[in-house]
């Protein structure tokens, strides 16, 4: 049945695999793009939510804060940094409230004042406005604030710059030393578009690395952003994956040295699960054309398990007898234990999230080549010699205690039952319905996102308007024929205000028709000469305003390129997107009073809503998808026992140690978020494992307390590496270890107290 | 004895008080100015725009509280109020019904045309040197301070400044500004 028989042969061709497997991994790209954990969309509506979050330009904004020095020195250092990025190639654009990151934004206003301004249509240019206008302007000359009007009247007379100033979004952070500052004036703000999305984690880090070395080393830099939290996320999990596993895997390796005393064993027990990580991660890469590092981390610890298999193997061996014969007696049982971990990854597998989707292949994989390994390679590897000559047992007074966990199967019945009345009755709280949670993200992160956000005036949105179209100036104008309405919303105090990207920028049509407004030169000089008829002008000085009238006429609308490198121009970016095949504008609305008025006059989107049903959709698949791997392992738990009570015996303590360890994870404060999930297939695993070997019928005593003996060793050194992950401060590799150290316990528990033997 | 006494004393007079000879210069200025606590005054701006036939004239008042506000208020041919306390600059123009309120730190410029004023009111030669290049001529009765701005930032709104007055009062303020735009505001003090 196992490689005993043709040894060799299983070991040359397990080399050959894992040539194979180290020739596609010398040929893998790793890739940090975090959206791949960020659940698929079901709407199209969703579809552009994800598609902003992933690399829309919200996505892709750095807040930077600089502090550690007089505001005179901190307004220099803001003044050098923006200077810097601008010049670098990272990065789109850079504002820190100084003038010189407007300057392509007045030239733009200025050029196209005759189409950006609401007021150009009509008959602003009639003699008696003209004359209305002058004559404003001459009132208003003398006065203190009147130096930008004195500059500008002879090219605007009316005044259309002003107007579409006004227009313009009023929010911004306080000023000092003429850049921007928080309100207590210890730091300089900064914002700044990198060229990458933001969930390209790696792009991200170059970037945020940019602007660290941009500032004087002496100075405190503070980054915040989805960048941020895309790279930070990114280089965390590496470490603490890396760092976690190295110090499992070290106290794994001291509790095995410790049982086996063989170094030589020992190290046979690590060759599958090494195997099983290798093969897996090529297997993934061939697939996908990539690995993603997260699934890299997390992969080492989903086939965790697999370093159980070997010692399944080696702690049945009687003292004397090699690890073939033992593993000869013991592998129906390992072969299923196996088999059902391998389905087990079908739910991953099948899932719609991209990154599942790679973890559940290389824990499939993987968990499969570490299970064949230990099957068909380890008896030719460890050849003929004993694994032990002593007998292998745990300590009396624990074996007793296990013997005597049956008495207590009613208990197991009770918590169970405990645990399922605390979930049903909290089960409004029993999900995260937050998807900014989905993202691995540190809170203190988010906090400092958050105050950061708060200084500059960048309101949280929660409810928006989407306005689709075929193109991008059907959206528009779609978009325009709503302003009407949100002014009537704001009046009656529904809203507090909103954000329509045609009050900046009209349609082109309402351009053209503004354009179209404009008197012809012959006429707008007579209106004017009428217009101007006793007031104390000097002659001439409204020249450069006839000029500029046909200037405009000439320039015609002003295109989204005419925008370029401007503050506007990103503005517009973040408020009017691709959509699918055709376009979409999104209008932010603020301070909402009554969300169910609103809802009657015009579609809204509830974005919390939306996320909230997004995730309920996605948990919908992920229930699905784990009630049919649960059935194919049951399926294949029928086939491999061949008796339906049996089934029922072997997978009952595992779903009432998943239903206690549910009910613990909630008590101890969690909501369950798809790393949870991940985590209860893995603990399913393991459950079936203890489950089937807790109920397996063995001849003598004897192997009946060295199977006991097997069962404490691999728990033991489960929770050994699970306990070490719990402690790391990513909030998804604590939810992981969490979650796998009570399940495990719990899986250990009840298939001890409702085994039969 | 005595006679030698008095000699040393006046002597020492005439080196302690130099406003009293020849040598009444910039730091006597300001030493006299930083002696009044507060004042009020009031003026007659006239202003003459380029792009104007007719000059605008400007009537308000003027008051100094020492160390940093300064209030001008223009009272025809509109009702303004600029208040400028410390950093913080306020404009009340009744007429239109508009509030402004911005911080010195965030316009330099504005800032360096305030100081102008305020500095010289104050007696701050130090204030007034950091904005500008200061030649000071003339005599106590009749003292004459040409500012130039120091910065190019500012040097684009305003190309100098001269005020001129008698003692620890200025009477004529006249600003050159780089349009070509000038403006000329005289200081009438209560009782003189």
């Amino acid at each position: 049945m196992t490689g005993s028989k043709r040894p060799r042969l299983a070991v040359a061709l397990w080399l050959l695999l894992l040539a194979l497997a180290g020739w596609q991994l010398a040929h893998t790209r790793v890739v940090a793009d975090l959206g791949a954990f960020l659940p698929p969309s079901a709407t199209p509506a969703q579809q552009l939510l994800l598609d902003q979050m992933r690399s829309g330009v919200a996505s892709r904004i750095l807040l930077i804060a600089v502090s550690g020095a007089d505001d005179e020195r901190l307004a220099e250092a803001s003044r050098a940094l923006a200077a810097k990025l601008r010049s670098s190639e990272l990065f789109a654009s850079v504002q820190n409230g100084g003038d010189e990151g407007l300057r392509a934004d007045r030239e733009a206003f200025m050029n196209y004042r005759y189409v950006l301004s609401p007021a150009a249509g009509g008959e602003r240019f009639s003699a008696p406005a003209l004359r209305a206008a002058l004559e404003a302007a001459l009132a208003e000359l003398a006065t203190q604030s009147a130096g930008a009007l004195r500059a500008m009247l002879p090219r605007d007379p009316t005044g259309e710059l002003r107007r579409i100033f006004e227009r313009l979004p009023a929010a911004s952070p306080a000023k000092r030393g003429g850049v921007w500052f928080t309100g207590d004036g210890r730091r300089a703000l900064l914002v700044a578009e990198t060229v990458a999305g933001g969930f390209d984690a790696l792009a991200q880090e170059q970037a945020i690395g940019a602007v660290h070395q941009a500032v004087d080393p002496k100075l405190k830099v503070e980054v915040s952003g989805p960048g941020v939290f895309a790279a930070a996320s990114r280089t965390q999990i590496e470490r603490d994956a890396w760092l976690l596993s190295l110090a499992s895997g070290a106290l794994v390796l001291l509790l095995l040295l410790r049982i086996y005393r063989r170094p030589r064993i020992v190290a046979l027990c690590f060759v599958p699960v090494v195997s099983g990580v290798l093969v897996g991660t090529a297997a993934v890469s061939l697939a996908f054309g990539n690995v993603h590092a997260i699934t890299l981390g997390f992969g080492a610890t989903l086939i965790g398990e697999a370093v159980d298999y070997p010692s399944y193997a080696c702690l049945n061996a009687g003292p004397g007898e090699s690890l073939g014969r033992a593993l000869e007696r013991i592998w129906p049982t390992l072969r299923l234990a196996v088999l059902t971990t391998v389905l087990g990854g079908l739910t991953m597998l099948l899932s719609s999230f991209a990154g599942l989707a790679q973890l559940g292949l290389l824990s499939m994989s993987g968990v499969l080549v570490a299970g064949v390994v230990t099957g068909y390679v380890l008896p030719g590897l460890a050849g003929e010699r004993p694994v032990t000559e002593r007998p292998f047992a745990a300590p009396v007074a624990l074996e007793r205690a296990t013997l005597r966990a049956r008495s207590f199967s009613p208990l197991v019945w009770i918590l169970a039952f405990i645990a399922l009345v605390l979930l049903v009755r909290n089960a409004g709280k029993l999900w995260e319905d937050d998807l900014a949670a989905m993202s691995p993200v540190p809170e203190p992160l988010k906090a400092a996102d958050r105050e950061l956000r708060r200084e500059l005036g960048a309101p949280d949105v929660r409810h928006l308007i989407l306005v689709q179209g075929p193109s991008r100036e059907a959206a528009l104008e779609g978009a325009e024929a709503l302003e009407a309405k949100l002014d009537q919303l704001v009046a009656r105090k529904v809203i507090a205000g909103y954000d329509l990207a045609t009050r900046y920028v009209p349609s082109l049509a309402e351009q053209q028709r503004r354009l179209d407004a404009l008197p012809e030169p012959a006429t707008l000089r007579t209106n004017l000469e009428q217009a101007l008829a006793g007031l104390p002008f000097q002659r001439g000085v409204f020249e450069p305003f006839l000029r500029e009238v046909e200037q405009s006429r000439a320039r015609g609308p002003l295109g989204e390129g005419d925008l370029r490198g401007t503050v506007l121009g990103i503005k517009l970016q973040t408020l009017v997107v691709p959509a699918g095949t055709g376009w979409a504008v999104l209008v932010p609305l603020y301070g909402v009073a009554d969300a169910q008025a609103l809802g009657a006059e015009v579609p809204v989107l509830d974005l919390k809503a939306e996320s909230e049903r997004l995730l309920a959709g996605y948990r919908l698949e992920a229930l699905r998808l784990t009630a049919l791997g649960m059935g194919a392992i049951v399926l294949l738990l029928a086939f491999g026992l061949r008796n339906a009570r049996a089934v029922v015996q072997v997978v009952l303590p595992v779903a009432l140690a998943l239903l206690i360890s549910a009910a613990i994870l909630q008590a101890l404060g969690q909501r369950l978020t798809v790393f949870h999930l991940i985590a209860m297939l893995l603990v399913m695993g393991i459950g079936l494992n203890y489950s089937l070997f807790f109920d397996r019928p063995e001849a003598d005593l004897l192997l009946r307390r060295r199977l006991l003996f097997a069962l404490y060793v691999t728990c033991a050194t489960t929770l050994l590496a699970f306990v070490t992950l719990a402690f790391s401060s990513n909030p998804v590799l604590h939810a992981i270890g969490l979650t796998v150290s009570v399940g495990a316990a719990a899986a250990f528990l009840t298939s001890a107290a409702l085994a039969r033997r | 004895m005595i006679s030698g006494v008095r000699s040393w004393l006046a002597l020492l007079a005439l080196a302690a008080a130099p406003s009293f000879g020849q040598g009444w210069n910039l730091d006597a200025l300001m030493a006299e100015m930083a002696a009044v606590p507060a004042s009020r005054t009031r003026f007659v701006e006239t202003r003459h725009l380029a792009m104007l036939t007719q000059p605008l004239e400007l009537r308000g008042s003027l008051s100094y509280e020492r160390p940093h506000r300064l209030v001008k208020h223009v009272e025809t041919p509109f009702d303004e109020l600029l208040t400028v306390d410390g950093e913080a600059l306020s404009l009340v123009n009744k007429t239109k019904g508009e509030k402004r309120s911005l911080s010195l730190r965030e316009q330099p410029a504005l800032g360096a045309l305030v100081e102008s004023v305020r500095a010289t009111l104050a007696g701050d030669r130090a204030q007034l040197e950091r904005h500008y290049r200061v030649q000071f001529s003339g005599r106590r009765d009749a003292w004459r301070l040409h500012l130039v701005p120091r910065t190019t930032a500012v040097r684009a709104h305003v190309e100098s400044i001269t005020v001129s007055g008698a003692a620890a009062r200025p009477q004529r303020i006249e600003v050159l500004e780089s349009t070509g735009d000038r403006s000329v505001m005289t200081i009438v003090h209560d009782g003189k």
